[in-house]
């Protein structure tokens, strides 16, 4: 079930009612069922994977707890090879079954591995890293085990962040789902009104944008500079509104029935370096791999070059976390040499910024190191677009090749990017003014910007979001969410 | 929790009045702007004429039968009310609103096992989009009823502006903003609503039968209740009909389970009515056997269309 549906729509109509309407001891039942109605309404049966991996992952927590020393370590690491288990088959093993015959095929022989033929569970890595990381906190004393079956169950199936996130805690959000929320008018207002902004920036930006950078991406062998680099941007935001938007929806549909989710975008683009960009994008992932991985890893308090090691690798395996492909492979790779090349880099650049006088011009110096910073982001989103390896090679190696064909010249495929001059211009508008209301609400002073304001100025904005849904939003029944096939 | 809910439905109420008031602009605008160069949008254009025989069913008609050619050869006057991967339903509804303001005297209708069971043969025989400005006419509506899922017909019907939401690509804002579409004078003007297609896939099928897959094929009965009130319809409006099966490539014959039993179900059905029925996608018709005048399995490219629309209008010269 799409958030951006009639059928959701109906759904969330009904849920949160009874909700408030049911007595307190049976609303995580009630909510239990919707999300399972929810998650089954995309393939029904792979409910049975989430259902087992919630048993698994149960008792593993209740064992945890009760046990200590090498059976307490033990028994993580059984919970940690099962949900990784689930994640390897269903996400990586025809992966890796498909370089392995390219290897075996160089070498002279057949692969006889067989490969299979499933359709990966929707959000599978979400609620599997969701899993994960109660059993770690589990094991490292932070969380007590939830010995409600039917709670736990909740917590990895809250049908809201079910398949994309944001990847909760349980210190988080276990005792939220115990806990009895009363109608509060604020959260209630607040959760729809960021619903409703998710709704825009998903229908009316994202998948508006989509259109354009499909064209382009889908026939990239037709376009070279310009029209590659405009579509490039596109992307930059589509996914960005895409996926934000998801966010706010999810956090928007919980706040309502007084759930807190945690914040998973804070104005990405806004951010001066690649790690500060880190701080600010999918905070859920990104500081899920940061507490379970990096850390783990040794963090910054090792040797310098170990240190870069454990950079690299948690965005190598960030890449690797989003699909089995190459392209995200060398997505994630990218963002880590980002990274350590910023960090090996750092006394020249600061030396350089100071000699031609940026430094002296704050405004100016902040301005280049966003600029610059987008554009690294934005390079790298290639790699993530394009179908192909081939593709997103062809991409980069034409961004800058600035002659058009003049024998084929078409404006609306070079400049419009195969649409009209309207679509274009509005995707544009609306990128501006998603970038305008970001910034203002990000200032202290603009914490509520619209929410202070008088009863008609408040209405009339809020009319104004909900008709330019209705007049500028895609709804094709295909405008699935990017980050579902994760 | 009242005052919110109180307050809530005050906003959607509020929202609902512009939302009606663009859905009737939008109705308006999209009925008097057709886009002439969309086949059913073309059809419906046309006014006050009157045409001795009209053809129609899916794109076995509008890509293959020549409406040109026929009027040379009978000297009647014609018109392809066909549309491409359309089923029963959509072809009563386009036949009705068209003989609204246009009369004929003979329909021609295509039958064969895909048109009969179209719910499982074509990917959208009911293109819904094309004919939402309708929706308040109630024999498009009851037609509407019966082909949209039931919780999109009702959002439709009772939600203001969610039929014109769900299709904005196609019913775009700017397109309203811009003053209509661009094709304003249609080919399909000069060619009678036909638009004969070239190509040669059938030479590849020819080599290779592994481009179709055999199929049962079984007569869908929402497919046939269409089909008979196309022919109730007709004969309330005084207008005759006579059937016909256009040419298919013999070879794909083979890939139809149930091809006897549903041909056999064809003649009954129009003996039933008195039809005269022309079935030309047998073996022992010439056309079928050669694949150099098919585009596809399925469909005639130019050379086989106008050879089998010259066919075709020798038959019905007596007839017309």
């Amino acid at each position: 079930m799409l958030f951006n549906s009639i059928d959701f729509i109906l759904f969330f109509l009904v849920v949160t009612p009874l909700y408030f309407l049911l007595p307190f001891k049976f609303r995580w039942l009630m909510l239990l069922l919707a999300s399972c109605y929810f998650y089954m309404a995309f393939v029904p049966i792979y409910i049975l994977i989430l259902g087992a991996t919630i048993v698994i992952d149960y008792f593993a927590g209740i064992w945890i707890e009760r046990s200590s020393g090498r059976q307490r370590k033990l028994l993580l690491v059984l919970s940690l090879i099962s949900n990784i288990g689930v994640l390897a088959v269903f996400k990586y093993y025809n992966f890796l079954n498909e370089n392995f015959s390219l290897l075996t095929h160089s070498l002279g022989f057949q692969n006889p591995i067989p490969y299979l033929s499933i359709l990966l569970p929707i959000g599978l890595s979400f609620h599997t890293f969701q899993a994960m990381s109660y059993t770690i906190e589990v094991y490292r004393g932070n969380q007590k085990a939830e010995q409600h079956f039917g709670i736990y169950s909740l917590y990895v199936m809250f049908y809201p962040q079910l398949v994309a996130g944001p990847i909760e805690r349980p210190q988080n959000i276990l005792h939220q789902l115990k806990e009895e929320h009363k109608f509060n008018y604020t959260n209630a207002t607040q959760g729809l009104k960021l619903m409703a902004w998710g709704m825009f920036k998903k229908v009316v930006i994202a998948d508006r944008l989509a259109t354009m950078v499909n064209e382009v991406y889908d026939h990239s062998e037709l376009y070279t500079g310009i029209p590659l680099i405009i579509a490039t941007v596109f992307f930059a935001f589509q996914i960005y509104c895409d996926f934000s938007g998801y966010s706010d929806i999810a956090i928007g549909a919980a706040r309502v029935m007084g759930i807190n989710l945690m914040l998973n975008f804070n104005r990405p683009y806004s951010a001066l370096s690649i790690s500060e960009f880190w701080g600010k994008w999918h905070i859920s992932l990104s500081t899920w791999f940061r507490d379970y991985l990096y850390i783990p890893l040794g963090g910054n308090r090792v040797a310098v070059p170990r240190w870069y090691f454990n950079l690299f690798c948690v965005f190598l395996l960030s890449g690797l976390w989003h699909g089995a492909s190459w392209n995200y492979i060398i997505w994630g790779a990218l963002h880590g040499f980002y990274l350590v090349f910023a960090l090996l880099t750092q006394k020249y650049r600061d030396a350089i910024s100071k000699a031609v006088g940026l430094k002296q011009n704050a405004l100016l110096y902040s301005l280049v190191q966003r600029l610059i910073t987008f554009i690294l982001v934005a390079f790298a989103w290639i790699f993530f677009r394009a179908k192909t390896f081939a593709s997103a090679s062809y991409i980069v190696s034409h961004l800058l090749d600035f002659a058009p064909n003049f024998s084929n010249f078409d404006t609306v495929k070079l400049v419009y990017l195969g649409k009209d001059s309207g679509t274009f211009l509005t995707a544009l508008v609306f990128i501006a003014l998603l970038q305008w209301i970001e910034k203002k609400q990000a200032e202290p002073a603009n914490v509520n910007l619209f929410s202070n304001r008088s009863l008609p100025l408040r209405w009339t904005f809020y009319l104004l979001l909900m008709l330019s849904i209705c007049l500028f939003g895609v709804f094709h029944t295909n405008a699935e969410f990017i980050y579902f096939q994760f | 929790m009242k005052a919110f809910f109180y307050k809530l439905l005050v906003f959607f109420l509020v929202l609902m009045l512009p939302l009606y008031g663009l859905e009737k602009y939008y109705d308006y605008y999209f009925s008097k702007n057709l886009d002439s160069c969309n086949k059913p949008l073309w059809v419906l254009k046309q006014q006050q004429q009157h045409y001795d025989f009209a053809a129609i069913g899916s794109s076995r008609v509008f890509n293959m039968l020549d409406i040109v050619s026929i009027e040379k050869i009978t000297g009647k006057k014609g018109i392809n009310i066909a549309a491409s991967g359309s089923g029963y339903a959509e072809n009563y509804l386009l036949l009705k609103q068209f003989t609204k303001s246009n009369t004929i005297s003979t329909l021609l209708v295509q039958v064969d096992v895909y048109s009969l069971d179209a719910h499982n043969a074509f990917g959208y025989p009911f293109h819904d989009y094309l004919y939402l400005n309708k929706l308040n006419d109630a024999e498009v509506d009851s037609i509407y009823r019966d082909n949209v899922p039931a919780l999109r017909y009702y959002s439709w019907k009772f939600l203001p502006f969610t039929k014109y939401m769900e299709y904005s690509n196609f019913y775009s804002f700017y397109k309203v903003m811009r003053g209509g579409y661009e094709c304003s004078s249609s080919f399909l003007d000069t060619t009678k609503g036909t638009f004969l297609v070239d190509g040669s896939e059938a030479a590849t099928a020819e080599k290779s039968d592994k481009n179709q897959q055999f199929k049962y094929r079984y007569i869908d009965a929402k497919d046939m209740a269409y089909l008979e009130k196309i022919i109730s319809y007709c004969r309330s409006k005084n207008i005759r009909i006579l059937f016909y099966s256009a040419p298919e490539y013999a070879k794909s014959f083979a890939l139809q389970g149930n091809r006897d039993k549903l041909f056999k179900e064809i003649k009954q059905l129009a003996a039933k009515n008195s039809i005269t029925y022309y079935n030309f996608e047998t073996p022992s018709v010439k056309l079928c056997n050669d694949y150099t005048l098919f585009k596809d399995n399925t469909h005639l490219n130019i050379k086989g269309s106008l050879l089998f629309s010259k066919q075709f209008a020798d038959s019905l010269k007596q007839q017309l």
